[in-house]
């Protein structure tokens, strides 16, 4: 399944997604690039249905460049977001919902860096880390143990935490 | 659609494709992704004015999206008439020597095979062709809108689209029917090229010699279809041999004898990146653009041996055997694939065309050969046995 992770830290934001394009059971492609440049310093990272994605993705492109454009300035980060989200609602109850998951990443001058977090049903959140995937529920554990079982049998491994 | 563009039996809007995008006014953000074909009231048939494709589409209720428990509404779609089953093998790839394009040429329809000589991969211009698969009648006439657009786009523009912007308009025009029962898998193989008049010119000089032997002669399907074709063109000054079935020989003088190209065409052309292209569209939505790609119920089978095979470096000669085989395996496990394997091989000058080859009879080469290989070796083993039971009788 196809993986995005998000991580926000003192002056940066760190994204990573899988290069995996599958079409059911085939791989179709091993180095499909799942980020859109929104602008210099917006970054937006798109997975869910076939051609929703590319289609949805695309358009909240074209329009925050169209902005920079009409305006002289580009978008912040928060606002981008927030059309993105009221485009996904808008067309949430349509008779032609887009079925993606996003996370958006972008550094403000003022407000520094933001992860948002946005879903399919259109829910923003701002978020030191998100992720989106099977992976996605990793991330709430404070602590993780480890355990190894190998012939010899189960040994515990030294107890990793979250900082 | 050709024919009622020309007798103006609809009403013509010509609409550049790129001016479907936005609607709104000036002062704020475009609220209006993907294009105008939503539909709007409550007529019976909703004529859509707005883009190229000038379809009529059919009542609101067959629009409803199937998807998802969350977005189910009050009104149903209309049940299929009979199953819909796809199955084929078809394969692009690209290599230093150009692009090849392979599938077999079995149309089926659940169990019955319904033509056994059905021709899968169609030649959209002189520098592209499309393999199909899917629904067999939404390939046709897709693949027929997009070979449409794509001549007009060279009237237009006086170069040909790339194979990338083919494939973003094909999906383009299919994004509106996402959801509903429309099933194109089209795998885009060509070559992009900087075109010039001089170009044109030489391929003309070149192509009544190069390209007849080359060519097969087809049946009455595809006879019509490039009759069809040359129908479409409407500058046909130059044409001097205009029934003829060898479409890319059409096509590609019917090019050189439209309008001259001013100097900024001839600019924009150099700074297109040339070379061998293969792009993937499916009418979910999926664009991608690869190395190689294969479609169908048989591309496990294709993909197992192409992936085992495929280097760039590979030599013309290889890359067809490659292909040949991929098809060959693929029809041989695959029950939805099989009959014939048809070859097309894409470069610089334009697609060219393989003989149609039965794949009865590569089954056959290959039987004989295990027989004749297993012949062998139990010869040798008789020998080594006679060999030890002299040594022991000595």
């Amino acid at each position: 399944m196809e993986y995005l992770i998000g991580i926000q830290g003192p002056d940066f934001v760190l994204v990573a997604a899988d290069n995996v394009a599958a079409h059911s059971i085939i791989q179709i492609k091993h180095d499909y690039d799942k980020m859109f440049k929104l602008s210099e310093k917006i970054l937006l990272l798109c997975v869910g249905e076939a051609g929703d994605t590319v289609q949805f993705a695309e358009y909240i492109q074209k329009n925050v460049q169209l902005y920079k454009m009409r305006n002289g300035y580009e978008l912040s980060p928060a606002a981008a977001a927030n059309f993105t989200r009221k485009n996904l609602a808008d067309y949430l109850r349509s008779r032609t919902p887009y079925h993606v998951n996003l996370l958006l990443a972008g550094y403000d001058a003022t407000d520094g860096p933001g992860l948002y977090y946005m879903d399919y049903l259109s829910a923003l959140a701002q978020a030191p880390f998100a992720a989106h995937g099977y992976g996605r529920f990793i991330l709430n554990l404070r602590s993780f143990t480890v355990r190894l079982i190998d012939k010899e049998g189960i040994h515990d491994l030294e107890k990793l935490p979250l900082v | 659609m050709a024919l009622q563009d020309v007798c103006g039996f609809q009403e013509i809007a010509l609409h550049h494709p790129a001016s479907l995008s936005i609607s709104s006014d000036d002062t704020t953000l475009s609220t209006y992704p993907g294009g105008k074909m939503k539909t709007t009231g409550g007529q019976p048939f909703e004529k859509d004015d707005g883009s190229p494709l000038h379809l009529v589409l059919p009542p609101q209720r067959s629009l409803v999206r199937s998807r998802g428990r969350h977005f189910s509404s009050s009104l149903t779609t209309i049940p299929c008439p009979f199953t819909l089953s796809h199955g084929t093998t078809t394969l692009g790839f690209t290599f230093q020597g150009g692009v090849i394009a392979a599938a077999d040429t079995r149309a089926s329809c659940a169990g019955l095979v319904a033509c056994p000589v059905a021709q899968k991969i169609i030649p959209i211009h002189s520098h592209m062709v499309v393999t199909t698969s899917g629904s067999g009648a939404d390939c046709m006439l897709w693949e027929r809108i997009l070979a449409r657009e794509i001549r007009l786009y060279q009237l237009r523009h006086g170069r040909r689209l790339s194979v990338t912007g083919a494939a973003k308009l094909l999906s383009f025009m299919l994004h509106p029917f996402k959801g509903t029962e429309v099933c194109v898998a089209a795998t885009l193989c060509g070559w992009d090229g900087g075109d010039t008049r001089s170009e044109w010119d030489n391929m003309r000089k070149e192509d009544e010699s190069a390209f007849s032997p080359l060519l097969e002669s087809e049946p009455s399907a595809s006879a019509s279809r490039a009759s069809s074709e040359l129908a479409i063109d409407i500058s046909t000054s130059n044409t001097e041999t205009s029934v003829t079935s060898q479409q890319a020989d059409g096509i590609s003088k019917e090019v050189g004898g439209t309008a001259s190209q001013d100097g900024s065409d001839q600019i924009l052309a150099a700074s297109c990146r040339s070379g061998p292209r293969v792009c993937y569209v499916c009418s979910d939505g999926l664009l991608l653009k690869g190395e190689l790609i294969s479609v169908g119920s048989g591309s496990p089978y294709a993909y197992s041996i192409l992936d085992d095979g495929w280097k760039w470096s590979m030599s013309v000669e290889e890359a067809v055997a490659l292909a040949r085989e991929a098809v060959y395996r693929a029809t041989h496990r695959d029950a939805y694939s099989g009959n014939n394997v048809d070859l097309f091989h894409i470069t610089e000058r334009g697609w060219c065309r393989r003989r149609r080859e039965d794949l009865k009879d590569e089954y056959h080469r290959e039987r004989r050969r295990e027989k004749e290989i297993v012949q062998q070796q139990e010869r040798e083993k008789e020998k080594r046995e006679n060999v030890q039971k002299k040594k022991t009788g000595n």
